[in-house]
C-alpha cells in the first residue's frame, strides 16, 4: 500500500500525547501515534521502554493510570471504555505472556469469547456445529492439534504454542485492530512463517483492519512487511521510518537514537 | 452382589460409639476446633431408619479382620458388644449405590481381595458412618456427592487398606448449615494407594469442615489428596489434613494440596496441613493457599470480550473443575457451579 493511500485511509487508532503511570511511576511520557486502516506498524525499543505498558493501557488493564493525553479508537474515546467494551469495539491484544487457566478448556473459553463477540455485533452466534467446524479449520491452519482445544487454556502449552493460541483467538474473533506484543518471541522458524502468514492474511482479507506489532527482532519483519517502524524509548516514540529502520536498528542498536 | 445386613441395638449406644471412636465428636478438647459442637450434636442424633433390615450377629470373620488390622479397637469392641451395623460384602466387581440409614448405624463395606468395586454415595439425608475395608489387591472407587443444603451432617468415612489395594475417593460437596466430613485412611499393607479429589462451595452462613487423616503404616504406600473450596458471603470453610508416616515406612509418597478461594470479605477460611513423620526415606509434599481470583487472568478474559461477571464465574468454575473427575463429575459440576454467584 502506497503512502498516499495510507494517509488518506481512516485513522483507526489515534494516540495523542499519552502519559501513563504504574504504582506512581511514570512510564509513558507523551506518546503519540496514528495507525490507519489497512496498515501494519511495528514498534521496537529497548527492554523496559514501555512497549507492553502501551499495550496494556490500550487494552484497559487495571492498575495503569492514564495521567494525560487521549486515545481514539475507530472514532470513540478508548480510554473511557471497559476492557470488554474495547474488545467489542474491535481491539485485540495478543499478550506477551499469555496466562494459563487450568480447569477452563480452551474450547469452552473460545466459544464464550465468540458468543460475546457475536452478541456485541448483534449477530446470531454460531451453532455448536458451526463453531466446531470453524475452530477445527482455524486451528489446523495454525498447526494446533485438536488436543490443544480440549486442554485448559494455555495449560502446559509451550511458549510457542501459547503464542499460536493467541493468533487462533485473533483469527476467530476477527477484530478490527490487532496489537501483537512480542508474538514472535519463542516461535520456531516454521511457526514464525505460520504466524506471519496469519497476520498478513488478517490485513489483506479486509483493508479496514490494521496491525500494531511489538517486536525485538528484524526477522519477523521478513514475514510481515510493516508500513511504518517506530522506536519507543523511555515512554515516547523517538523515531519512525520505513522497514529500513528495522535493519538499521539490527545493525546499530538503540544507542545512537537516545536523546540527551 | 451386595449383601446388606443390619443388627439392631440401642441407638444411644451406637451414637456413643460414633462419639467415642478415634475420629468422633470430641468432648471439648479438640485440637483444631472450628466446628461448633452444639451444631454437631444436631447432626448426629438422627433417628435410625425404621425400614432397616434386621439380622443378628456380627460375622466372626469381620471381627477377626477388624482386630487383625489393628483397626480402631474401640469400635471393634463396640461392634461386638453393641452390634448394630450394616455390612456390605462386595465380592464381585461392579457398581453399588449406597443407602445409609443414619450415623447411628455404621456401614461396613468390605471389598474382597482382587476385585474392583465402585460405590456411589449420593445425599443420604442424614449423617453417615462408613467404614471401608479394602483387602489385598482390591480396588475401591468411592464417589460422594452432597447437594442438599437443608441438612446438618457430620459424616465419617474410614478406609482400611491392605497390601496393593487402591482407593480413589471423590467428594463434591455443596455446604449446608452445618457439614463436617471426617475422612480417615489407614494404609496398612505395602504398596497401598489412596487418592482423593474433592471440592466444596459454601455460601451465606454455611459451614463446611473437612478433616482428613491419612496414616501410612507400611512401606511404599502412597497418598495424594486435593481439596478445592470456594467460600462466598459469610461462609466458614475449615480444613485440617493430617499425614502420619510411621517408623520403618520407607518409600512412602504422600501429597496434599488444599486451595481455597475467598469470594467476599466476610468469608472465613481455616486451613491446616499437619505432618508427623517417623521414617527418613519418604517423600511428603503439602501446600495450602487462600486467595482471590487472579486479576491477571480476569483481565485476560475481559480483554477477549467476556464480561466481568461471566469471567469471574468461568474462573471460579474452572477452579472447581480442576478436581472434578469420576462418574459424578458432571452432576457435581452442575451442583457446585450452580451455587457460585
Ligand atoms: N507494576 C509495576 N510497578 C512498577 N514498575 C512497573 C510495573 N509494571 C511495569 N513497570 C515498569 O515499567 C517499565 C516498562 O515496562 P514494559 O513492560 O512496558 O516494558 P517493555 O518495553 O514491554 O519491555 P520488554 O521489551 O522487556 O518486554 C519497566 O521499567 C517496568 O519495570
Ligand atoms: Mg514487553
Amino acid at each position: 500500500m502506497s503512502d498516499m493511500a495510507n494517509t488518506a485511509a481512516h485513522p483507526l487508532l489515534e494516540i495523542d500525547d499519552l502519559h501513563a503511570e504504574v504504582d506512581g511511576k511514570a512510564i509513558l511520557k507523551g506518546l503519540s501515534l496514528t495507525v490507519r486502516a489497512g496498515s501494519v506498524h511495528a514498534i521496537m525499543g529497548p527492554n523496559g521502554s514501555g512497549k507492553s505498558t502501551l499495550a496494556n493501557v490500550l487494552a484497559g488493564k487495571p492498575g495503569y493510570e492514564v495521567t494525560g493525553g487521549s486515545v481514539r479508537f475507530d472514532g470513540q474515546d478508548l480510554l473511557a471504555m471497559e476492557p470488554e467494551e474495547r474488545a467489542h469495539a474491535g481491539l485485540f491484544l495478543a499478550f506477551q505472556y499469555p496466562v494459563e487457566i487450568p480447569g477452563v478448556s480452551n474450547m469452552e473459553f473460545l466459544k464464550t469469547a465468540m458468543e460475546a463477540a457475536a452478541k456485541a455485533r448483534q449477530e446470531t452466534p454460531l451453532t455448536t456445529a458451526e463453531f466446531m467446524k470453524k475452530l477445527r479449520g482455524t486451528a489446523s491452519e495454525l498447526d494446533l492439534a485438536a488436543d490443544f482445544l480440549k486442554r485448559g487454556v494455555n495449560e502446559g502449552f509451550s511458549g510457542g504454542e501459547k503464542k499460536r493460541n493467541e493468533i487462533l483467538q485473533m483469527k476467530l474473533l476477527a477484530p478490527k485492530f490487532a496489537l501483537l506484543d512480542e508474538t514472535d518471541s519463542g516461535l520456531d522458524i516454521d511457526a514464525l512463517a505460520v504466524v506471519g502468514n496469519g497476520v498478513n492474511a488478517f490485513v489483506d482479507e479486509d483493508r479496514t483492519r490494521a496491525v500494531l506489532m511489538i517486536t525485538h527482532y528484524q526477522r519477523l519483519l521478513n514475514h510481515i512487511v510493516p508500513d511504518v517502524v517506530h522506536v519507543l524509548a523511555d515512554g515516547r516514540i523517538v523515531e519512525s521510518g520505513d522497514k529500513q529502520l528495522a535493519l538499521t536498528l539490527e545493525e546499530r542498536g538503540y544507542a545512537w537514537l537516545k536523546r540527551a | 452382589m451386595a449383601e446388606a445386613r443390619l443388627i439392631p441395638q440401642h441407638t444411644e449406644q451406637a451414637l456413643r460409639a460414633l462419639r467415642d471412636a478415634p475420629m468422633s465428636v470430641p468432648a471439648a478438647r479438640e485440637h483444631w476446633k472450628y466446628s461448633k459442637l452444639e451444631l454437631a450434636r444436631g447432626a448426629i442424633t438422627d433417628a435410625p431408619n425404621a425400614d432397616a433390615v434386621e439380622i443378628a450377629g456380627v460375622p466372626g470373620a469381620l471381627h477377626a479382620m477388624l482386630a487383625d488390622s489393628g483397626f480402631c479397637p474401640l469400635t471393634c469392641d463396640l461392634l461386638l458388644r453393641e452390634p448394630r451395623i450394616q455390612v456390605l460384602q462386595l465380592t464381585e466387581s461392579g457398581r453399588h449405590e449406597l443407602k445409609v440409614a443414619s450415623a447411628a448405624t455404621p456401614t461396613v463395606i468390605q471389598v474382597a481381595s482382587g476385585i474392583s468395586a465402585e460405590v456411589i454415595d449420593r445425599d443420604q439425608g442424614a449423617s453417615a458412618w462408613i467404614i471401608c475395608i479394602i483387602e489385598d489387591n482390591a480396588t475401591l472407587n468411592y464417589h460422594r456427592l452432597r447437594s442438599t443444603q437443608e441438612v446438618q451432617e457430620w459424616s465419617k468415612l474410614q478406609f482400611v487398606q491392605h497390601r496393593d489395594s487402591e482407593v480413589t475417593l471423590t467428594s463434591f460437596v455443596s455446604a449446608a448449615a452445618f457439614r463436617r466430613h471426617d475422612v480417615s485412611v489407614d494404609l496398612l499393607g505395602a504398596n497401598a494407594e489412596f487418592r482423593f479429589d474433592g471440592a466444596a462451595v459454601a455460601s451465606a452462613r454455611q459451614h463446611i469442615d473437612l478433616q482428613s487423616h491419612v496414616r501410612h503404616q507400611a512401606p511404599h504406600t502412597r497418598s495424594k489428596q486435593r481439596w478445592h473450596t470456594i467460600g462466598q458471603d459469610r461462609a466458614t470453610l475449615t480444613y485440617r489434613g493430617r499425614i502420619y508416616i510411621a517408623e520403618q515406612c520407607n518409600g512412602v509418597d504422600a501429597g496434599l494440596t488444599n486451595r481455597n478461594l475467598a469470594l467476599g470479605a466476610g468469608v472465613t477460611i481455616n486451613t491446616k496441613p499437619e505432618l508427623e513423620i517417623y521414617s527418613d526415606d519418604v517423600c511428603c509434599a503439602h501446600g495450602a493457599t487462600v486467595g482471590q481470583l487472579d486479576e491477571e487472568t480476569l483481565f485476560f478474559l475481559r480483554a477477549r470480550g467476556i464480561d466481568e461477571r461471566t469471567a469471574r464465574r468461568m474462573l471460579a468454575e474452572g477452579f472447581l473443575r480442576e478436581t472434578l473427575s469420576g462418574p459424578l463429575a458432571d452432576e457435581a459440576a452442575h451442583v457446585l457451579t450452580g451455587s457460585v454467584a
